[in-house]
């Protein structure tokens, strides 16, 4: 009777072991996009006030200043962009996590 | 023949006796092994027991672990998410900050007294920086309701992740508690 709840535990073990390998996986992949999401919003706020800087400096045409103020306008509307694609991702990352049965206190509100 | 009467009587008493003592002697005996049998299979279902007891404290260790370790990360993505929104609205303030600088800089030269020319000039750059400020502003607003989405996000999992670490330690045995400690050591000693 031993010998079967054992193998039924080791069993049950190895179901575990294979699903934190997978979940591990899965969440390094999506961390890694997450960081690549992160290289390019910082690189992108980090153009966008060198641009507004250069379009309030003095000196420059109308046309130059239009210019500056649509490449910003461009810019800035990829932040936000940014910030869902992020959220799709932490979705992804929410809906991954192991079901484990647990009170109800324990469970992610959604 | 009727003296033969009691006799048979006795007989038949001695033996009725006889055969009531064996199955009294009998009797005995099964209850006896049959308590001995019951104890042994009580005894038995408790070692079951206490072995599937066992086996699911392990188990309920094992998998919960894997549960603090998964919510433990994927706070941490949250809370990353978090620090990024955070400083895309400090980044756009400082780009509404400098626009509207330059706005307040024009207003002033538009009070002074300015060739009709140049006027006309500083009218529309104002104009333009109205709307340079009103776009940032547009971005910032949908920005900082991404970053209460994470901070919802982050109190969530944090949370899910503390009562993840509560059950370890209550749930889980004598293993959950030393892990319990175990981590609150190493937490006390990152501080």
């Amino acid at each position: 009777m031993h010998d079967s709840i054992d193998k039924t535990f080791q069993f049950s073990l190895e179901s575990l072991s294979q699903r934190r390998l997978a979940i591990e996986r899965f969440f390094d992949t999506v961390q890694g996009e997450l960081g690549q999401h992160h290289l390019e919003r910082m690189t992108l706020l980090k153009m966008a006030e060198q641009a507004t800087a250069h379009m309030l400096s003095p000196g420059l045409s109308i046309e130059e200043r239009q210019n500056c103020k649509d490449f910003v306008a461009l810019l800035t509307a990829q932040i936000p962009i940014f910030g869902d694609k992020a959220n799709q991702s932490l979705q992804s990352l929410l809906s991954a996590l192991p079901q484990v049965k647990l009170p109800d206190q324990l469970l992610l509100a959604t | 023949m009727w003296f033969l009467i009691p006799i048979a009587g006795l007989v038949i008493a001695g033996i009725v006796a006889l055969a009531s003592e064996e199955e009294v002697s009998a009797r005995q005996n099964w209850e006896n092994k049959y308590q001995g049998a019951k104890d042994e299979v009580d005894q038995l279902r408790r070692d079951i027991e206490r072995h599937l007891g066992n086996n699911r404290l392990s188990y309920d260790f094992y998998a919960l672990n894997d549960y603090y370790y998964a919510s433990f990360r994927a706070a941490d993505s949250a809370y990353q998410l978090l620090t990024d929104s955070r400083t895309s609205l400090a980044s756009l303030k400082r780009m509404i900050g400098a626009a509207n600088q330059k706005r307040r800089a024009i207003d002033l030269q538009l009070k002074g007294a300015l060739d009709r020319e140049v006027k006309a000039e500083q009218i529309r750059e104002l104009r333009n920086l109205t709307q340079f400020r009103d776009a940032l502003q547009v971005e910032f607003n949908l920005v900082l309701d991404q970053k209460r989405d994470f901070a919802n996000a982050v109190e969530r999992l944090n949370a899910q992740t503390s009562n993840i670490k509560a059950a370890m330690r209550e749930r889980c045995g004598s293993k959950g508690r030393e892990w319990y400690a175990n981590l609150e050591n190493r937490i006390s000693s990152r501080r």
